[in-house]
């Protein structure tokens, strides 16, 4: 498989994105959810929030999008990780998932990847 | 005697209870009943509609007090100043108003069995008598002396001796009707025989009509009760302790009455007037029929509303401003405002009373229709009826201040109009202006008052004259007849504004609405009003401030949630669209607003037809209860004006610093210029969310330029700074140099430079000063001339600037345009410049700044050293994208707008000549069509927006502008995409490359739009949004301006498809419009630009996104709906009518009558008469919106055609448009010889061979331009062509000759007796055809008979082979 094929994006917490995370490398496919804190319209650069987490979205190729300061938003995107460790989502698909209960999310992520560790564990014994 | 059960309350005790309570319970019989609402309401009381009252206020009902209490006490006359009466007993006295009123009570003791008692303030309460009566024991007669008919009471009750005074003096009797009791007034005397010389006397006139006959003009001699006519007005002067009768004199007004034992006195009033009048002595006695005799004066026959005098009788519906304003039923004004006039304190709201001698005065203001009752001194108020509300009593005001005295000396509508305007200005600046600073005090002027005398003509400020003077000398005083006023505008609290607004605008709305019931299926005369209903089609109406008659008067600020510019006070806001607005704008200053324009629009619904108020007209009450808007209307009103139109937008008594700082600012120094390339839009935020920050900053990029301009001072000398190290030093000396000593106003030195000449000449005389600047500017540049042919090889363009301010002052500067050190190589020179491209950031401070700024503006920022501009930042990068260096913009940071001129073209005229210059003028504009002209960029509008004008010489123009233009074009390249611009013309869009911010596509495979960015300029024709399941062409519902006005937009993800016109070239632009939701009247109609959109995959299609920017250019609407509908129907007719021929069916006439599906059917058929026509002289300007070519052509417009059609199975009335009409007219076809010659005609242009003079529509274009609109109606037969009786009638003023008027009827005939036609037709419903017969022929006194309606679409010859070749066709497809 060539590897410039577009990975799926990779569900993840904004809590869980840290330096020392596994999702935390150059490149990553992610899937983000977080609620809009700030739109830098002229450098279409979105912030998003999720509890004390937050992360840099580059929506530059993003059409259609409106952005309101306050809603909740999901990017799929690459992880980029700058010369300062800061690490920029560029977004490749966005939208606004207004509506969309966190916690429950939050939870049904977990189970999801206990279902997947699980049925990994199945295949791999 | 008492009944058992009754209980007596004393006064002490009812003053002790202090709460306003009502003892009626005499008035009930039954009193176990529970006391309901009604029943606590005394019986005399005529309230009329129980919600008379309720409606004005939510007032409590006064207490009842739920068993019977009787008042037992003496009512005595007391001479105070509350102009009572008393009602005393041993406990305590307490003032009264009594109804039933009888002399005789006056010092008896009477039993109050029914009351009301409300508590005063500082006193001990006020009692209102309802029912009285004297005890069994007391006869009525009991202490009435004299004759068995006359009840008789000294006017003196200090019981002095009759025999001790002087009779011979007070032997005068008067006998007459009271016509007018004065209100007490005091006199200051100084009397040389009385003990007391400073005594001021109080007393009070009494006019009074007096009879001529012997009896009563002998001097003694028994009064009798015979007939008598009072004509002869006299003059009874009640003075010192008579005075105290003043309230018994009130009630007895048009009564007729005795006086015995008067002095005659001849009193002087003034200096040169007399007059002789009767006056109280200590014996005086007042004698009073027991039967008291009506007298009623001679009516007036009409009243006009002009200041004639009569009574009025209403409810008291509200008493305003301590009582100087009464309003009685409905809007009906009774204006109190005299310094010597006490309120009754039983006029309380609910109460009913009769005013009277008070003056009726219709004011006719443009805003309002009410009725104003003037009172003046022969003015009196009786109560009729008390209030049975817990309303409070008003007490007199004390000592008058400036602003009473101001006022009184007004006329009644002027009256009514300052005190409107003072309650106003209370209403609006209550929180920013002390009370003391609006009203004024005993010795300053309020703001209030300043405002009023600097509106209010001369006419309407009477002398006004002592108490004496104006009742004896009344008619001279001016009451009676009043200066017109009419055009006195008010100062609406906005609130109030709105309010009114709304309701005007929901009715014309709704009668809007009304007017287009009429649909034509299946025809190009489709209403868009079915669709307005389903569709909620938003109507747009504008209307301009004169009509309203409003001034509006506030501060501007900027709306924290629309972000939208707002004009503000105490009470509410209204939005603002101000083109010209300066960014030198001071957040303080009051703004009066007087030539402006309204603008609603919205969709009234079924909920606002049911609020709205049955009068439109403004209401004054509004002023006074201006509540909050309890719901918000489906209508969004703005105003739009120009600051350039008012000269005096700022209060002239309104402190408004700041502005003479920032001319100070302006006048020398070096300033950075930019201009400004693209403005990001606002970002949203979810409301109401507390993790959203609250600061946001809003974006504008722009390019720096690449020179500074540098401005001399008045003095010539350049502020020295340490960039003036940038100057060549030459500069510097030439501005303190000899040359520049000719740089003085007052030596108008005579330049021959040609640019000064064309300046002079050019320029308005108001700008005279300018003028004289700038010539004696030329001197100065005429000296650098040697510059002029070399500056292009050097770094600096000298030029003038002209600066405007607020206050109608201009200055006129030098300077120098010069390029910056920083690019400064050795060797470069104007010649190649580099510009820089910044982002100016403006916080939610400095919002309003980011509102002003215009794309493709120019501004200047000053240079200093902590500005940023000066300490240049590079770019900084983040991510992948370069981000330009941030520049903050605050409140503080000051900017000015630039615009370049040549000297030749000077366009610097700040007071247009027009008044509506708000109004574009332009040529393809129809009548009634208005177009608001938004951008202060717009060609009409270059200079006089700006703060700035920078003069060039055309050299240096042409140079500049040449640079600049290469300088955009570094940013914004020409389009690269071949394919996606091939269908639009390349000038009308420019295509921008973003640098870091390029669309491109990420990967190949991604569908996504890509390309560069352009921007659109065109007209909205449509907005509709897409619903979120199927993005079709289709019509979801919302219109969008519904949409972005009520905020609908908040659905993030709703996608909206705009339609515009470019270049009469159709093309759709989509994308969500949350971002633009400051876009004040973005909809159909609208002129705008939008920015930096994408071309999306579709052709002619694109893209908006979250950088686009819309701004919004022009506004137009148009007045009549019939316009706006048959130009959207055209656009729509290739849609909706080219129903192919084919697919019609034929039918006959006969049949028409049951096929009621307003299906099209095809009729062979000719005409048999003509039923009503109409022809009017086109209006050019109408045509730009119809495109149709085949009506543009001739000058002849019909718009009204009725034919009779028949087609051998029956005939019908058949409606045809102007196109169709022409048709059946034959108007294109040649008119017959014998037509000019039955006519009488010359043949004039016989020889000429041009076709075009020969036809009809020649003939009757020229007729019709004679006389602007004929009207032919047929009164004969309809089904005969020989029997129609035709009655033409022109609307202009000159005769139809009979030559003329034969030809018309002959070309009439021409078409009855003309070929067969095949019509193309529907059956019209009723509803249209009603909607015709009201809207036409009832005015034009027309019947219809009840034949069948249809409506043409389609009209030709049959020709008979075709029908032939159709047939056969038919039979073999069978």
């Amino acid at each position: 498989m060539a590897s410039s094929a577009i990975k799926s994006g990779a569900l993840v917490n904004l809590t869980e994105l840290h330096p020392s995370s596994q999702f935390y490398e150059e490149g990553a496919s992610l899937r983000v959810t977080g609620k809009l804190q700030d739109y830098a319209v002229e450098a279409a650069m979105a912030i998003i929030a999720d509890g004390n987490a937050i992360l840099k979205i580059d929506t530059q190729h993003l059409r259609d999008l409106s952005f309101r300061v306050g809603s909740i938003y999901q990017f799929i995107g690459e992880l980029h990780i700058q010369a300062d460790c800061e690490a920029i989502l560029q977004a490749r698909v966005g939208r606004n998932v207004d509506g969309l209960d966190l916690n429950l999310y939050r939870q049904s992520l977990q189970l999801l990847r206990q279902f997947q560790a699980d049925r990994m564990n199945n295949t791999v014994t | 005697m008492l009944e058992e059960n009754v209980k007596v309350l004393t006064i002490a005790e009812l003053i002790h209870g202090a709460r306003p309570l009502s003892g009626t319970s005499f008035l009930h019989p039954y009193l176990d009943r529970p006391i309901s609402r009604t029943s606590s309401s005394n019986h005399r009381t005529p309230l009329g509609p129980a919600d008379s009252i309720s409606d004005s206020t939510n007032h409590k009902i006064l207490t009842p007090l739920n068993h019977p209490v009787v008042l037992i006490g003496t009512l005595t006359l007391h001479s105070s100043h509350d102009d009572c009466l008393e009602f005393t007993d041993s406990s305590s006295e307490i003032c009264c108003d009594i109804l039933d009123f009888n002399v005789c009570a006056i010092g008896k003791r009477i039993h109050v069995t029914a009351w009301n008692f409300i508590p005063l303030k500082g006193t001990n309460g006020f009692l209102e008598i309802i029912k009285w009566n004297f005890p069994e024991s007391t006869s009525v007669l009991h202490g009435c002396s004299s004759t068995d008919s006359f009840d008789s009471f000294p006017l003196f009750q200090s019981s002095v001796a009759a025999s001790e005074i002087d009779h011979s003096k007070s032997r005068y009797r008067f006998h007459g009707a009271i016509e007018s009791v004065s209100p007490v007034s005091i006199v200051p005397c100084s009397r040389p025989c009385s003990s007391n010389d400073s005594a001021n006397i109080r007393g009070f006139l009494m006019g009074v009509l007096a009879c001529d006959c012997k009896f009563c003009t002998a001097k003694e001699c028994e009064i009798t009760q015979e007939c008598h006519s009072f004509t002869k007005p006299k003059f009874v002067y009640f003075s010192g302790a008579a005075s105290c009768w003043h309230p018994v004199a009130t009630k007895l007004v048009g009564k007729v009455i005795t006086i015995l034992g008067l002095k005659k006195k001849l009193v002087f009033i003034g200096k040169e007037e007399s007059q002789l009048m009767f006056v109280t002595t200590e014996n005086s006695v007042l004698h009073v029929p027991r039967l008291l005799k009506k007298w009623s004066p001679p009516s007036k026959t009409v009243i006009k509303g002009k200041g004639e005098s009569g009574v009025y009788t209403g409810v008291v519906k509200g008493v305003y401003m301590q009582g100087l304003l009464v309003e009685l039923d409905n809007e009906v004004w009774l204006l109190l405002t005299d310094k010597l006039r006490t309120v009754p304190h039983s006029l309380r709201l609910g109460a009913v009373i009769s005013v009277r001698n008070v003056h009726f005065v219709n004011p006719r203001f443009s805003w309002t229709k009410t009725l104003i009752l003037g009172a003046c001194c022969k003015t009196s108020i009786i109560v009729e009826s008390f209030s049975p509300l817990e309303s409070g009593c008003y007490m007199n005001a004390g000592a008058q201040n400036l602003l009473g005295k101001f006022i009184e000396s007004l006329s009644f509508s002027a009256r009514l109009w300052a005190l409107l305007v003072v309650t106003c200005f209370q209403k609006k600046f209550s929180g920013i202006l002390l009370d003391k600073e609006i009203l004024g005090s005993k010795h300053k002027k309020g703001l209030a008052q300043m405002y009023c005398s600097s509106h209010l003509p001369s006419s309407v400020i009477r002398a006004r004259h002592g108490m004496f003077t104006e009742l004896c000398k009344h008619e001279s005083c001016g009451c009676g007849s009043e200066p017109y006023c009419g055009n006195l505008r008010l100062v609406a609290p906005i609130s109030s504004f709105i309010y009114h607004c709304e309701a005007t605008g929901i009715k014309m709305l709704l009668e809007f609405d009304n007017e287009c019931h009429l649909s034509f299926k299946n025809n190009r005369y489709i209403l868009l009003s079915s669709e307005g209903e389903s569709y909620g089609r938003s109507k747009r109406q504008i209307v301009p401030g004169e009509d309203i008659g409003i001034v509006l008067l506030g501060s501007l600020k900027i709306s924290p949630s629309s972000g939208r510019l707002q004009l503000v006070d105490m009470t509410g806001t209204i939005d603002v669209i101000i083109p010209d607005l300066s960014l030198t704008w001071e957040n303080g200053s009051i703004f009066e607003i007087i030539d402006y324009t309204l603008m609603m629009e919205g969709l009234p619904e079924v909920a606002d037809r049911l609020w709205l108020p049955k009068n439109v007209s403004f209401s004054c009450k509004a002023i006074f209860n201006c509540a909050p808007l309890s719901r918000k209307r489906n209508l969004s009103t703005f105003v739009y004006f120009h600051m350039c139109n008012s000269p005096n937008n700022y209060l002239p008594f309104y402190p408004c610093a700041g502005w003479t700082n920032d001319f100070k600012e302006l006048e020398s120094g070096m300033f950075h210029l930019i201009q400004v390339t693209h403005k990001f839009p606002l970002l949203q935020k979810f409301e109401g969310d507390p993790l959203v920050l609250n600061r946001s900053s809003m974006f504008v990029e722009a390019i720096v330029l690449p020179c500074n301009l540098v401005l001399y001072g008045k003095n010539g000398t350049e502020h020295p700074t340490k960039v003036l190290g940038d100057l060549p030093n030459e500069l510097v000396k030439h501005c303190t140099g000899e040359n520049y000593r000719g740089y003085v106003p007052e030596k108008r030195c005579k330049s021959n430079y040609q640019s000064g000449r064309a300046l002079s000449s050019g320029l308005m005389d108001d700008l005279g000063f300018v003028e004289c600047e700038l010539s004696t500017c030329f001197q100065w540049e005429s000296s650098k001339e040697w510059k002029h042919t070399h500056f292009e090889m050097s770094h600096e363009i000298p030029c003038k600037a002209a600066v405007r301010s607020a206050n109608n002052q201009s200055l006129v500067l030098p300077a120098i345009l010069c390029q910056i050190k920083a690019n400064l190589n050795s060797n470069v020179t104007f010649q190649c410049l580099t510009a820089e491209k910044i982002l100016l950031e403006f916080n939610s401070e400095s919002f309003l700044k980011y509102q002003l700024l215009q794309i493709g503006g120019y501004y200047i920022f000053k240079h200093q050293i902590e500005n940023c501009f000066c300490t240049t930042k590079d770019s900084e990068n983040v991510g992948n994208a370069k981000i330009p260096a941030k520049i903050p913009v605050s409140s503080k940071t000051q900017m000015w707008s630039l615009t370049f001129s040549t000297d030749e073209v000077v366009t610097y005229n700040r007071s247009p000549s027009n008044g509506d210059s708000s109004f574009s003028s332009h040529e393809a504009l129809a009548v009634d069509q208005v177009e608001l002209l938004l951008h202060g960029l717009s060609d009409s509008y270059l200079g006089k927006s700006s703060d700035v004008h920078l003069f060039l010489s055309a050299n240096a123009k042409d140079i500049l502008k040449v640079k600049l233009k290469d300088l955009e074009e570094d940013f914004i390249k020409p389009s690269v995409g071949p394919d996606q611009t091939s269908n639009i013309s390349s000038c009308t869009r420019t295509t921008l490359n973003v640098p870091g911010l390029s669309y491109g596509p990420l990967d190949s495979s991604f569908l996504v739009p890509e390309g560069n960015l352009i921007s659109l300029h065109g007209d909205v024709v449509a907005v509709h949004g897409f619903d979120d399941s199927s993005v079709s062409e289709h019509l979801s519902g919302e219109s969008l301006s519904d949409v972005l006005q009520f905020g609908f937009f908040q659905e993030l993800g709703k996608t909206f498809c705009i339609h515009v016109l470019v270049d009469h070239k159709p093309v759709r632009i989509f994308g969500s419009l949350s971002e633009h939701v400051y876009l004040i009247g973005f909809g159909p109609g609208v002129n705008a630009t939008f920015h930096r959109i994408l071309p999306a995959r579709v052709p002619d299609s694109f893209t908006l996104l979250s950088i686009s920017f819309i701004v919004v250019n022009s506004i137009r609407v148009v007045n009549n709906p019939f316009i706006d509908k048959i130009s959207n129907l055209w656009s729509n007719s290739d849609m909706c009518n080219k129903a192919s021929p084919d697919t019609v069916s034929s039918g006959l006439i006969s049949e028409l009558v049951q096929c009621s599906d307003c299906k099209p059917m095809r009729l062979y058929c000719r005409v048999v008469s003509v039923h009503v026509l109409i022809l009017e002289q086109k209006n050019r300007k109408c045509d730009s919106l119809r495109s149709k070519p085949h009506s543009g052509a001739h000058l002849v417009d019909i718009p009204l055609a009725c034919f009779v059609l028949d087609d051998g199975s029956s005939s019908c009335y058949c409606w045809a448009n102007a196109e169709q009409a022409a048709i059946f007219l034959r108007l294109h076809n040649e008119l017959p010889q014998s037509a000019l010659e039955n006519s009488g005609l010359k043949l004039k242009w016989i020889g000429i061979d041009n076709n075009g003079w020969t036809t009809t529509m020649y003939h009757l274009e020229r007729i019709v331009k004679k006389h602007d609109r004929i009207t032919v109606k047929n009164y004969g037969s309809v089904a005969d062509s020989c029997y129609q009786d035709l009655t033409v009638s022109v609307s202009s003023e000159n005769v139809l000759t009979s030559s003329d008027e034969n030809l018309l009827k002959f070309i009439i005939y021409n078409a009855c007796f003309g070929s067969l036609w095949t019509v193309v037709a529907s059956v019209m419903d009723l509803s249209a055809v009603r909607w015709l017969e009201k809207e036409h022929l009832m005015n034009m006194e027309m019947t219809m008979n009840s034949m069948q309606n249809i409506c043409a679409t389609e009209v030709y010859h049959t020709n008979p082979i075709t029908e032939a070749r159709n047939v056969i066709q038919e039979l073999q497809d069978r």
